[in-house]
């Protein structure tokens, strides 16, 4: 890796986890992951404006979800079974609970709803969104399965037990 | 302040909260503009009780009427089990939805009692579809051997749409569920093979 030649993710950077760590394996402590994604939020917002420090995150999390789609999910299956193993893959990998409330094919615009987040559950609410890694993630999925470019925006959120995110898919092409 | 405006002031907060207790909807009062800074937080504390308390009323009340579409009052956190509720029964809409077009894959999770019910539902409704579709097309299969077939009287071959003359057995297979394996009853048994496995005088 050098200047001329930065690093790009591809999906084998993920690396052989069950040989490359045979005694620990392949868990970690939601606290651990949090750890990382926080303090990446505290040093890109004290280096950027926080504006600017929320579209990276968004964009990573873009990046996150395209490869996510294109390696771990079925993009030739219709859209509901597509959906379907969606959320079986994000409870399997205990990513988040994935729930869709509409999908209007016309304006093409999904509402859906994560609950017992991996970024988020546990937090209090706030004014403040800290979910721009999920936007970007929630885009990216939907974008390698349409093939549109979407905009995906966390309009609500709220705590009863676990913290549960609420946000809106909508295409912009 | 004096003494007594401050009882006033009080008597009214406790009116307010009194109100809210009994499901009744508050609203925002004019407590007056000299108010002890101690005195004045809790007013404000009350006036935004009061509007959250009618915003999760309003919201509740909507949601009991059927009216999922509400949109919920943001940032209010006392509506968060309703919102919750809210989003649970949104998304059972959506894949009550989708079952109903045929769509069997959806499965409810984590909602206790009700994503146990709802999940046997759809494998009890996938398992019936499949039972229909299978009956249906055996009843297909079994249509096309009804009606008039006609048969060569002396070598029992079966004329088939094409014209064509047919084995039996090789007719029903094609039209059917059913095999043939051959064998060789006592009668024709004796008929062709009778002389060559006599035993010799």
């Amino acid at each position: 890796m050098s200047k001329s030649n930065p690093y790009r993710f591809q999906w084998k950077d993920l690396g052989n986890i069950e040989e490359g760590r045979p005694n620990l394996g392949n868990q970690v402590n939601v606290a651990v992951y949090r750890l990382m994604q926080y303090t990446l939020r505290d040093v890109l917002n004290r280096h950027l404006s926080v504006e600017r420090s929320r579209e990276l995150l968004r964009e990573a999390g873009k990046l996150a979800g395209t490869e996510f789609c294109n390696n771990i999910l079925d993009r030739l299956l219709p859209f509901n079974q597509f959906v379907a193993e969606l959320q079986e893959k994000l409870q399997f990998l205990k990513i988040g609970i994935l729930r869709v409330e509409k999908t209007d094919f016309e304006k093409m615009e999904f509402i859906l709803t994560v609950g017992e987040d991996l970024d988020c559950s546990g937090l209090p609410p706030a004014d403040e969104t800290v979910c721009e890694y999920d936007e970007g993630f929630i885009a990216g999925v939907l974008e390698v399965y349409t093939g549109r470019e979407f905009e995906v925006r966390e309009i609500d959120c709220w705590a009863s037990g676990e913290r549960t995110c609420r946000f809106k898919a909508t295409a912009l092409s | 302040m004096s003494h007594d405006s401050a009882k006033v002031v009080v008597e009214l907060l406790g009116d307010q909260l009194s109100r809210l207790l009994r499901g009744e909807s508050a609203h925002i009062v004019d407590y007056g503009s000299d108010l002890d800074p101690a005195l004045k937080r809790l007013c404000e504390t009350v006036d935004r009780l009061v509007v959250s308390f009618g915003e999760v009323r309003d919201f509740i009340q909507s949601l009991a009427e059927g009216n999922l579409e509400v949109v919920p009052p943001p940032h209010n956190l006392l509506a968060s089990p309703f919102k919750q509720l809210q989003a649970n029964l949104l998304h059972l809409t959506w894949q009550t939805g989708q079952i109903a077009a045929g769509d069997f894959s959806q499965r409810v999770h984590f909602m206790g009692d009700f994503a146990e019910a709802f999940n046997t539902m759809v494998e009890s409704l996938e398992e019936k579809m499949r039972v229909e579709n299978s009956l249906r097309a055996a009843q297909a299969k079994v249509k096309q051997l009804e009606g008039i077939i006609p048969i060569c009287m002396y070598c029992k071959k079966i004329r088939d749409d094409g014209d064509y003359w047919q084995q039996l057995e090789k007719f029903i297979s094609e039209h059917s569920d059913a095999y043939f394996s051959h064998g060789i009853c006592p009668a024709c048994f004796e008929k062709h093979h009778g002389e060559a496995s006599r035993p010799e005088p």
